[in-house]
């Protein structure tokens, strides 16, 4: 549908004269050559008449193309203050324009959502002495740039549109300080690198889309046939294909000693490494699991990298210097201080009908000996039959009722008077073991109630896959974490010592951070650490929706 | 004794004679059909890609193809067609009044349609909805782009209110610029007028297919209503009703099981010959109608790329209409 644009084109834009005079030859090549050469004074008072052209379009023309109307403000603000050369209409700015947007793959972006080709065609068919015109085409240059910026560094959507359990702040480009800097650059590539996502993950899944487009363009992999797990030291015809998928992906040797169909100790490793970046088991035996991952076609791969990229620019651009980050899709929490992963666990997430919310906060306060006040919802449903046929039971796991302000044992209460509808009562369950929220709970209050907290059951964090809780976080290494946030939030004398110390007193004690921490909770399928480019299962069903939404199927049919 | 007034006496008996010419036109439209030796299509006044006269005079569209199909299932020829144009009020009554045997005229289905008239959608061939066309130049690649646009409309149908409705929802500004005939909105439209035209996605093709360069103008993916578009006949003749459902059906399956219009008399003779075997006599037709029916149109894809796929003036990708094993949602009952 678009045209072609033809490179050699546009690089006749001579570099002959001084800047300025180069796009103004160039879109005489595509009209008839005038009669006499320009001159440097001719074309730079064309330049300034293009100027005077573009500013009295913004200012006067009542009907100006939607995209530039949209921004008639901020383009009339800008030209009208800023002097000095156009943005497009100089030097090889419109090919680096161009280039860029014909390049926004590299980003994760496409390329057909922008009017490359309608920009050349519009160039090559403005006569050059059609001072309007080559206003209107500055003015459409500078539109589409500023789209593609915004789409660049702060999304193409409002996270909340895509998907509602997405709460970031939205995020919008200012439109103003991109057209100064852009004004400023050295190059537009300058520009770019300097108003794409800021954070190393971004950058990091840049290069590893790179490294999947290459896989890509090179065949992809061939599907590994299903069948009984493979374990190391089996034989089996498999072997051989398991070998050039990971080949692919995980160094594995293509070729194997003598081409044997032993299952080997090198493509162990290779194996490990594939099940390590995929979030498995990592034990060397290739079950359905594995197989079903490795068989996921590179295009899919391709696009969960992007998804998490187009993620990544709804993040906010400072996430500070230090701070946690839960990856909701990764059962996975980090604590990051300049730029280095200093901490990592394992966490527990909410189950898929009770998702955890992608969203970022503050780490307020830590409460070591938490009270676990059970939700009203859950309290009724969950709760309210052993109440009635054991409240000693519940009673002796540390549960009491409030009332209003009277503190209640279960046991006195006849819980067959009460149910859904008439249930006056706070469930609470005192600290202690048997606390649902073990030893210490880390606050950054929100409206979802969600927090990150320690649990007794232990065993959930063996599992490979850990979506159970109803929408909180369970942490793995509690104490840990609450010992380096407790350092990282200003506040000093809580070593590990007087952390144990207070948890054996089974006392509630509150301590507050000096200074809050920022804690990030998101959702990505894919991102970069040390043992390489790791992929996710999509548990929420949040990049089918994202993928939906980019290509226009937002409603529901 | 009971006594009957003669009101009463003369609304029942109108009642009952209407039954009666009704039993009798619905007993016969199959039979009428071949009696007649051609079958009464009704189809648009011209609407590209869908139903419109070429230069030589003869009737081209996907529409148009469905009607030859029946035909082809009937009386074993395409060419065995009357067209009848019908424009968008007159459609349903010339329909209910007998004026044609079915009604294949990009017709919305809709409740007060099937269940209002006396008229029965037999399924969807083709699943419509209302979208926006704008200049390719403005980059915009979701009517959410849109805040503040002028935006071109025939006047006269829900489009105007659906598109208002959206926009309200969404938060945006927009204003239109409403036309009674579509060559006027269409003018507007090129002349700058406006920054974009809605209307339903398969008639925005059409309109972008008569502008002066079509390649400057984007058709957005973002539907904004369902418009799913069937063939109609009366709902008094249930065999009729099911012989023209089970050809679109037929259609639907024979792309999906791979019935071609070049193999169904060749490598896959055999299989048309056993589905068609199958379902003729319970239809009324002969045993070979499946492979005439494909071997004289091709399957509902072949249709698909012949009037409006990515090689005509239309461009229309598959999208939505493709089949559900490719990612569409066309789905048939299965010929069994």
């Amino acid at each position: 549908m678009r045209r072609p644009f033809s490179n050699s084109a546009l690089s006749r834009c001579a570099r002959r004269l001084m800047a300025g005079a180069a796009l103004l030859l160039a879109a005489a090549a595509f009209t008839p050559p005038p009669a006499h050469a320009a001159t440097v004074e001719e074309v730079q008072r064309s330049l300034a008449l293009i100027r005077i052209n573009a500013i009295d379009l913004l200012a006067r023309e009542p009907r100006l193309p939607l995209p530039i109307q949209q921004r008639r403000d901020i383009l009339r603000a800008y030209y009208e203050e800023k002097g000095g050369d156009l943005l497009w209409l100089r030097d090889d700015r419109p090919e680096q324009l161009v280039a860029a947007l014909d390049g926004a793959a590299a980003d994760g972006l496409r390329p057909t959502d922008y009017p490359t080709g309608q920009l050349i065609t519009l160039l090559q068919e403005t006569d050059f002495k059609d001072i309007r015109g080559l206003a209107l085409i500055e003015l459409f240059f500078s539109a589409a740039f500023l789209e593609y910026t915004a789409d660049l560094s702060v999304g193409r959507f409002l996270p909340s549109k895509v998907d509602p359990n997405f709460f970031l702040k939205t995020r919008t480009l200012d439109q103003a300080a991109a057209l100064q800097a852009v004004s400023e650059a050295e190059s537009l590539d300058d520009f770019f690198e300097a108003w794409q996502p800021s954070s190393s993950y971004y950058a990091s899944l840049r290069g590893a889309l790179a490294q999947y487009r290459e896989f890509e363009a090179e065949g992809g992999w061939a599907p590994v046939p299903l069948g009984p797990a493979l374990k190391p030291g089996m034989t089996d015809p498999r072997v051989a294909d398991i070998r050039e998928r990971l080949a692919v992906t995980d160094a594995a040797d293509p070729d194997g000693p003598d081409g044997q169909e032993t299952y080997d100790p090198e493509l162990v490793a290779a194996v490990k490494r594939f099940q390590a970046r995929h979030g498995l088991d990592v034990d060397g035996v290739v079950g359905p699991a594995a197989l079903v991952a490795m068989n996921v076609p590179v295009e899919t791969r391709i696009q969960e990298i992007e998804l998490a990229m187009e993620r990544w620019r709804w993040m906010p651009r400072d996430l500070g210097q230090q701070y946690v980050m839960v990856n909701i899709a990764g059962f996975d929490l980090r604590r990051v201080k300049d730029g280095e992963t200093e901490q990592r666990m394992s966490v527990v997430v909410g189950k898929p009908y009770s998702r955890t919310p992608v969203f970022s906060d503050q780490i307020r306060y830590i409460e070591l000996n938490p009270y676990w006040t059970v939700p009203a919802g859950i309290a009724v449903k969950e709760e309210l039959g052993k109440l009635r046929s054991n409240p000693a039971g519940l009673s002796a796991q540390g549960f009491e009722a409030i009332r209003g302000k009277e503190v209640l044992d279960l046991r006195s209460i006849n819980w067959a008077n009460y149910g859904p509808g008439n249930f006056p009562f706070q469930l609470r369950q005192q600290p202690g073991p048997k606390n649902a929220l073990g030893r210490v709970k880390f606050m950054f209050p929100n409206e979802h109630n969600v927090y990150l907290h320690d649990t007794p059951s232990r065993s959930l964090f063996a599992r490979s896959e850990r979506a159970f809780s109803h929408g909180c976080i369970r942490v793995s290494q509690p104490l840990d974490l609450a010992e380096q946030l407790l350092v990282a939030g200003g506040v000093s004398g809580w070593g590990m010592d007087r952390i144990n110390k207070t948890v054996a007193t089974e006392k509630n004690t509150v301590v507050k951070l000096a200074k809050p921490l920022p804690i990030h909770l998101t959702y990505l399928t894919a991102w970069v650490d040390e043992t390489g480019v790791n992929f996710r299962k999509d548990i929420y069903k949040q990049d089918a929706k994202l993928l939906a939404a980019l290509d226009g199927k937002a409603l529901a049919w | 004794m009971t006594r009957i007034s003669a009101a009463r006496w003369m609304a029942r008996a109108t009642a009952l004679s209407l039954t009666f010419v009704a039993a009798t036109a619905g007993a016969g439209t199959l039979e009428d059909v071949k009696a007649r030796g051609k079958l009464v299509c009704g189809v648009s006044e011209g609407l590209g890609g869908f139903s419109e006269k070429d230069a030589a005079g003869t009737w081209r569209g996907y529409d148009v193809d469905f009607c030859k199909a029946v035909a082809l299932a009937i009386l074993g020829d395409a060419a065995k067609v009357d067209y009848v144009p019908l424009s968008a009020t007159d459609r349903f009554e010339a329909l209910a009044g007998g004026k044609v045997d079915l009604l294949a005229r990009n017709s919305t289905w809709t409740l007060l349609r099937d269940a209002g008239r006396p008229l029965e959608f037999v399924g969807v061939s083709y699943f419509d909805g209302q979208g926006f066309m704008v200049p390719t130049i403005y980059g915009a690649t979701s009517p959410l782009q849109l805040n503040g646009a002028t935006i071109c409309v025939v006047s006269g149908t829900t489009t105007q209110d659906n598109a208002s409705a959206y926009f309200e929802k969404a938060g945006l500004k927009a204003s239109f610029l409403p036309f009674a005939e579509r060559q006027d909105a269409r003018k507007a439209y090129a002349d700058g007028k406006c920054d974009a035209y809605t209307a339903d996605r398969s008639a925005l093709a059409a309109e972008r297919a008569d502008l002066p360069k079509p390649d400057s103008h984007t058709i957005l993916a973002d539907v904004i209503s369902k418009e799913p578009l069937g063939p109609v006949v009366r709902d008094d003749d249930a065999k009729w009703i099911n012989l023209v459902r089970w050809v679109l059906f037929g259609l639907i399956d024979a792309e999906e099981i791979g019935l071609e219009q070049a193999n169904v008399a060749a490598a896959q003779a055999a299989e048309a010959k056993r589905l068609g075997a199958l379902s003729g006599p319970p239809l009324g037709l002969s045993e070979d109608w499946l492979a005439t029916v494909v071997g004289g149109v091709g399957n509902i894809g072949e249709i698909f790329e012949r009037n409006l796929g990515e090689e005509t003036p239309m461009q229309l990708a598959r999208g939505i209409n493709a089949p559900w094993t490719q990612g569409g949602i066309l789905y048939a009952p299965p010929l069994q």
